[in-house]
């Protein structure tokens, strides 16, 4: 595989992640604009301990995500509280809050940024994807999943039917955190330096617009969302100095044409289908 | 109508995501003795777009300038271009695009120290050398020996030459420091270059370890100057970035302070002395070289950037400073290792191609370039250092 | 030196309410953030710059630009929100991050990404009063900051299309019901927020020095926050809220260091949206 694909596939799978992370937050129907805030979390806490404490790369990139999901659920406690345009801009908030924390934290080279954090693989990206990916799976399958929409539908009939309607809140706010958390963790591992400004606001709107565009109804949405828009900005390469105007421009015209997104849950049964169908005729020509 | 729309946008990013993947595969039957590649990393989007354009087109100047001697045994180099849109994550894209796609013998690039911190590993792991031609952030080649080179100088050097001047023009005692904390060469000048760099020449600084403090792109500095004015000092030293610069200097003016200014080779960069007025005059830097160097090297490659400016025409890339000569010795040195170690070009070599060009470099002590001596035993640049002051509108040679 | 940093933190916070008061405008009317605001704000900076390059005379490179920052703040209307009232309802915030992207890029290819400076035609006056310094300009934004507070107050209250916009901003249902054209009123109030945007911009350029494509950034998120600080939708309170922040800005840079900053006026934003969320005066606009 060309280092070049390899290097476009990295980004993208934690790209994908980053999406997932917002979709998971996004199942109770809150809107996190600050998940920048916990993929940098994720990222110093397991570039610190891979780099100052020698712990072994797995271990410490999941207790960056560990650590991301428990300042996740602290802060949803509060944000809880909040409803649209609030709980957007307090996430906001959030998000450049430890931004320029760790602009100013010297333990982990404040604006100097922290060198040294190596060792993530294709392997070890995509592993962490598709765990993501079969525990969306599971979770759509679940009752819990079930909980979830019935959250995001109807909060009031939620709670009356006797589901714990904020613990549900604070448990996405903690998943999505931990999700960006890891993807915080393989990118500081994969790009062998990070600083504060790699985690800004435009890091979690891209995440977002990701699911948007990719679709919200399914957790495929975010995947494909990712994954498209990781390949646009490299196939736009031959538009030279037009390339990122360009860029916001798609995204415009594809809110305004395609503003549910590109997989919605039809489609996706659709596609169940189709596949079924193919397997049933493929089985009844063997008999 | 809804289902089928949706089908047909799936497919067409399906088609267009394998044309990417295609042109990827396609290219790779290209390679062949008829060119040599160098692969250029330079902002031509984003932040950096202007100075990142005019070092691509220094490159391309020295380029032009081998090529119209033969190039190589006759065979012509050729400048692969592509675009780090400021950012690290592009930065390492384009790294692994030249290496893959382009078969560099090496890069020229990039510029920034944020994306030099993230390629200059990958370029070790990748085992390609890359001459980044700006970033001055301490440490950074030390850092990821042996592949990672910087055709800079590091700003202590140029802060003690400065400093010496300075002091000896306007009779300094005391200094007060103003410094970014947000940008890490600044900070960097600010708070570990130039506080040694007065007190090794017995100036006081007045602000000790608390200099008075501001962030990168701050759109006004009435506190600061406010701040400076009380502590009544003979002069003030700023680690900042050009435009910051500019932005103090003429609010301290406004504010009625009438001290000198001085830092080092950041400001030399976005136009100060024509923005600035009257109100700039005296300021004092330093850098490897300037505009108005007449030197023959000097104007063979003004000669050669004018004419290299067709591959980005335009306002802000007409006239070159000392980023776009770095790219352009870069582009030599590269080609002299080259001659020098036998470079084959063949495919198969690829890699021990790319392995005699770092060795080169790493030896290469005394080139004679336009501002370019050759790398020390970190991989930083080995220059001569000129103090300038800005006067009638340009930065002019402090001679005494 | 305490005084003279309270003066110079007006000042700042002066230029801050011009930003916050366009954006609490269209929320007020709309419940919408509009995120390209801080974007259209430096297009108008840059719009009076190419004015005042061409020889045009100081103010009417303002009207012009004015002008112009009002038009490409209806072109957001049109390509954001528009076409988007029936989407999921954050829909127009994303698009308006995207449109921002746009407009800091086609504003380097036009201008390109080093600073840009304004012609230094009018001298900047300086009047010592007593222990502090005062500049002329700063006087001036802050008198049109006022005058924009009052104006926009009065057409909102006492003018036919004040009160279309009301009504929009109660129930746009109910307002179309009644006979108003809200798509009249969704131009207009865009039109008018740019505009003040533009106007903020060209004034804040005169004090900035320079200008990049990307000033617009840091301007309108911190004009996020002062108008929640404010109160949503509310006039006078982003008005007093962009000052705050240019007083708690100026001080924080005087007395601490100025990595600080962001964590301060973040935090503040944060601590007001959960214990205080309709700010210090009271927001006008319905939860969304």
């Amino acid at each position: 595989m060309s280092v070049y694909l390899e290097g476009v596939l990295a980004l993208m799978g934690i790209n994908i992640l980053m999406a997932l992370s917002v979709y998971a937050i996004l199942t109770t129907d809150q809107l996190s604009l600050g998940n920048a805030g916990f993929m940098a979390i994720g990222a110093y806490t397991s570039a610190y301990l891979t780099v100052k404490s020698g712990v072994p790369l797995l271990p410490a990139i999941l207790a960056g995500a560990i650590v991301s999901s428990i300042v996740g659920l602290l802060v949803a406690i509060p944000v809880l509280r909040l409803k649209g345009i609030y709980l957007v801009m307090a996430t906001l908030g959030f998000g450049e809050i430890v931004r320029t924390f760790f602009m100013n934290f010297e333990p982990t080279g404040g604006a100097y940024g922290f060198r040294g954090p190596s060792g993530a693989t294709l392997p070890l990206i995509y592993g962490w994807v598709l765990a993501a990916l079969f525990f969306f799976w599971l979770l759509t399958r679940s009752r819990l999943g079930r909980s979830l929409d019935a959250v995001r539908d109807d909060p009031e009939v939620a709670s009356t039917v006797g589901l714990h309607v904020t613990l549900l809140k604070i448990g996405a706010f903690g998943l999505g955190a931990f999700i960006a958390g890891a993807a915080g963790g393989l990118y500081a591992h994969y790009m062998f330096y990070i600083e504060s400004n790699n985690f800004n606001f435009l890091v979690s709107a891209m995440a977002i617009l990701f699911v948007i565009l990719g679709g919200m109804e399914t957790f495929w949405g975010a995947v494909v969302g990712a994954i498209i828009f990781s390949i646009l900005p490299e196939a736009l390469r031959f538009m030279k100095d037009w390339r990122l105007s360009l860029y916001g421009a798609v995204l415009v015209s594809m809110m305004i044409f395609r503003p549910s997104g590109i997989l919605t849950r039809q489609m996706i049964r659709d596609l169940g289908e189709w596949f079924e169908r193919i397997f049933r005729s493929a089985r009844t020509e063997d008999a | 109508m809804d289902r089928k729309f949706r089908m047909i946008m799936l497919v067409l990013f399906c088609v267009l995501g394998l044309t990417f993947l295609g042109q990827e595969s396609a290219s790779a039957q290209t390679i062949a003795g008829k060119e040599i590649r160098i692969g250029a990393a330079f902002c031509i989007s984003g932040h950096g777009a202007n100075v990142g354009k005019r070092e691509a087109i220094g490159a391309q100047a020295a380029v032009d300038v081998i090529n119209a001697a033969g190039g190589v045994n006759g065979v012509p180099l050729k400048l692969y271009i592509d675009d780090t849109a400021s950012n690290p994550q592009d930065a390492v894209n384009v790294i692994r695009k030249l290496v893959a796609d382009s078969k560099a013998l090496a890069i020229v690039g990039p510029h920034y120290s944020s994306e030099a911190e993230a390629t200059f590993p990958l370029g070790n792991q990748l085992k390609i050398v890359q001459i980044c031609v700006a970033s001055s952030k301490p440490g950074l080649s030390a850092a990821n020996r042996p592949y990672a080179f910087r055709n800079t100088l590091t700003e202590d050097k140029i802060a003690d030459a400065v400093v010496k001047k300075f002091k000896k023009r306007y009779n300094i005692k005391k200094v007060a420091i103003i410094t970014d904390i947000k940008d890490a060469v600044s900070k960097s000048v600010g708070t570990q270059v130039l506080p040694p760099a007065y007190k090794a020449d017995g100036i006081e600084v007045i602000t000790g370890d608390n200099p008075v403090t501001f962030q990168t792109n701050d759109t006004q500095f009435t506190a600061q100057i406010t701040k400076l004015k009380a502590m009544n000092p003979d002069g003030v030293g700023m680690g900042a970035l050009g435009p910051d610069a500019l932005n103090i200097i003429t609010e301290a003016r406004r504010q009625g302070m009438t001290q000198p200014f001085m830092s080092t080779a950041p400001i030399m960069e976005g136009e100060v002395p024509q923005k600035g007025g009257k109100a700039v005059e005296g300021t004092f830097s330093g850098t490897i070289w300037d505009r108005s160097d007449d030197s023959p090297r000097s104007k063979k490659f003004k000669a050669a950037y004018d004419k290299a400016v067709r591959i980005y025409p335009g306002e802000f890339t007409k006239l070159p400073d000392y980023y776009p000569v770095n790219a352009y010795d870069a582009v030599f040195m590269i080609v002299e290792a080259v001659k020098k170690k036998g470079v084959t070009n063949k495919p198969a070599d690829l890699e021990k191609d790319r392995a005699k060009i770092m060795e080169y470099l790493t030896a290469l002590r005394n080139f004679d370039g336009v501002a370019s001596k050759g790398f020390n035993e970190v991989g930083d640049g080995l220059k001569d250092v000129q103090v300038y002051e800005i006067k009638a509108g340009q930065w002019a040679l402090v001679k005494d | 030196m305490f005084l003279q940093q309270l003066i110079n933190g007006l000042m700042l916070g002066s230029t801050y309410s011009l930003i916050a008061m366009g954006y609490t405008l269209v929320l007020g009317v709309l419940q919408m953030l509009n995120i390209a605001h801080g974007d259209v704000f430096m297009f108008g900076a840059f719009l009076g710059l190419t004015f005042a390059l061409l020889g045009i005379p100081l103010y009417w490179a303002l009207l012009l630009a004015m002008l112009g920052a009002g038009i490409i703040s209806i072109l957001v209307e049109r390509f954001c929100f528009r076409p988007l009232r029936k989407a999921h309802f954050l829909g127009p915030l994303l698009s308006t991050i995207a449109f921002g992207i746009l407009l800091q890029n086609v504003a380097t290819q036009i201008w390109g990404s080093e600073p840009s400076r304004y012609p230094q035609t009018t001298e900047i006056a300086q009047f010592q009063l007593g222990p502090i310094l005062i500049s002329s300009i700063h006087i001036i934004i802050l008198a049109t900051s006022l005058f924009l507070m009052v104006a926009i107050d009065q057409l909102v209250k006492r003018t036919r299309m004040g009160r279309a916009m009301r009504a929009t901003s109660e129930n746009q249902t109910n307002a179309s019901l009644l006979g108003v054209d809200i798509f009249w009123v969704f131009t207009f109030t865009f039109f008018a927020s740019g505009a003040m945007a533009g106007v903020a911009g060209v004034l804040t350029a005169l004090v900035y020095l320079q200008i990049t494509p990307f000033i617009g950034i840091r301007q309108g998120l911190i004009g996020m926050v002062a108008m929640v600080i404010g109160g949503l939708g509310n006039l006078r309170g982003a008005m007093i809220g962009g000052i705050l922040i240019g007083i708690m800005e100026v001080m924080n840079d005087a007395y601490l260091t100025a990595g600080y900053r962001d964590m301060i006026v973040f935090g503040l934003f944060f601590l007001f949206l959960i214990f205080k969320p309709e700010g210090l005066f009271g927001t006008t606009s319905r939860e969304s």
